[in-house]
C-alpha cells in the first residue's frame, strides 16, 4: 500500500467515499509508532495489543469530530496514549506496584515476560518509570524517545509547554538518581 | 536522544547525557513475529461495514418522508371530514322526530274530528 502525506490523508478521511480506504491507510502508516508509544505505558504484549486496537475503535468513531486541526498522527497519538493511561490507571487499583515485596514488583513480573528482553537493571528502570506520576512519566517517554516537540506533546496531553518542560525535567532528574543508585 | 540532531533543541543537560549513557535508546520490549504485518488487517476487519441496504435506506428517507405526511394528511382529512357529518346529524335526526310527531298531530286531529280553526282557538287561549 503507499504511503500518504499528511495533507492526502485528511483529504481521504473528510470524503466519506474514501474514508474507509484513508484510515486503511492511516493504521497501516502509524499502528507501529503508535505500538510502541502505548508499550512504553503499558508494558505488556498482549495489553498493548487490546490498547491500540481500542484507540483505532476509537478514532474511526470519532472521525466526525475531526477537523484536521493538527497532524493525523497527533490525533492518533492523542486517543492512543490517552486510552494507555486509563489503562494503567484502572490497573493501579488492582495490581501491586510496590518494591518492598521484591516478588511482586514490576521489575520481576516483567523478567517473567515473554515479550521482555532486558536484564534486571532494566526491567527496574521500567518500574522506576512506571512510578512516575502520569504527565512526568509520559513527557519523558515521548521526548526520550520519540524526541517530540513540546507543542506536540501538549497536544496529546492537554498539559501547558511550561507544565511539560518542568514535568520534563524532574523527570530527568528522577531517572538520574535511579542510575546513580544502580551504579 | 540522538546527539547528532542538537540544532534546534537546547543543549542537553548533564543529566541527559548520562542518561542518554546509561540508556541509549535500547527497547528491552519484544513483540510476536509478524504481529504488525498482521496488525492493519485485524484492525480493518473489526471496523463496521456500511450496509448496502442502509444506503438504499438513507436515500429513500425523504420520500419516506413525504409518503408519511401524505398519510397523516390523508388521516387527518378522514377525521376532520367524519366529524362535520356528525354535527349535521342531529339536525337531520330532529328533523326526523319532528315529522314523526307532526303524523300523530295529524292522527289525533282526525281521530278528534277536530278542524284546523279549533285548534288554533285553543292554542290561543293557552
Amino acid at each position: 500500500m503507499q504511503q500518504y502525506d499528511d495533507q492526502q490523508l485528511k483529504k481521504m478521511l473528510a470524503d466519506k467515499k474514501q474514508r474507509r480506504k484513508g484510515f486503511e491507510a492511516m493504521v497501516k502508516q502509524f499502528s507501529e509508532p503508535l505500538y510502541w508509544q502505548v508499550r512504553r505505558i503499558v508494558l505488556t504484549h498482549e495489553d498493548s495489543d487490546d490498547v491500540l486496537q481500542n484507540a483505532f475503535m476509537k478514532a474511526w468513531a470519532a472521525l466526525d469530530s475531526f477537523h484536521g486541526d493538527s497532524k493525523v498522527q497527533t490525533w492518533l497519538s492523542r486517543i492512543a496514549i490517552n486510552e494507555a493511561l486509563d489503562f494503567v490507571r484502572k490497573q493501579k487499583n488492582r495490581v501491586m506496584l510496590s518494591t518492598d515485596d521484591a516478588d511482586l514488583g514490576l521489575a520481576n513480573q516483567l523478567m517473567a515476560d515473554n515479550y521482555f528482553d532486558g536484564d534486571e537493571t532494566e526491567a527496574q528502570l521500567q518500574e522506576a518509570i512506571a512510578s512516575l506520576p502520569e504527565v512526568q512519566r509520559t513527557v519523558f517517554q515521548l521526548r526520550y524517545y520519540d524526541e517530540m516537540k513540546y507543542s506536540e506533546i501538549s497536544r496529546i496531553l492537554g498539559t501547558s509547554e511550561g507544565g511539560l518542560k518542568a514535568s520534563y525535567h524532574i523527570a530527568v532528574k528522577k531517572i538520574s538518581e535511579f542510575f546513580h543508585h544502580h551504579d | 536522544m540522538n546527539i547528532q540532531n542538537k540544532n534546534q533543541v537546547t543543549a542537553m543537560t548533564n543529566e541527559e547525557l548520562y542518561i542518554d549513557n546509561k540508556m541509549g535508546k535500547k527497547n528491552p520490549f519484544t513483540v510476536p513475529e509478524g504481529y504488525f504485518d498482521q496488525l492493519t488487517s485485524r484492525v480493518m476487519s473489526q471496523v463496521p461495514e456500511e450496509k448496502p441496504r442502509m444506503a438504499i435506506v438513507r436515500q429513500l428517507r425523504p420520500v419516506l418522508y413525504a409518503a408519511a405526511c401524505l398519510c397523516l394528511f390523508v388521516i387527518g382529512a378522514g377525521i376532520y371530514f367524519h366529524s362535520m357529518e356528525e354535527e349535521q346529524n342531529p339536525l337531520i335526526s330532529a328533523a326526523t322526530e319532528v315529522t314523526a310527531s307532526d303524523n300523530y298531530v295529524d292522527e289525533a286531529a282526525d281521530y278528534a274530528m277536530l278542524d284546523n280553526y279549533e285548534i288554533y282557538a285553543c292554542v290561543m287561549n293557552d
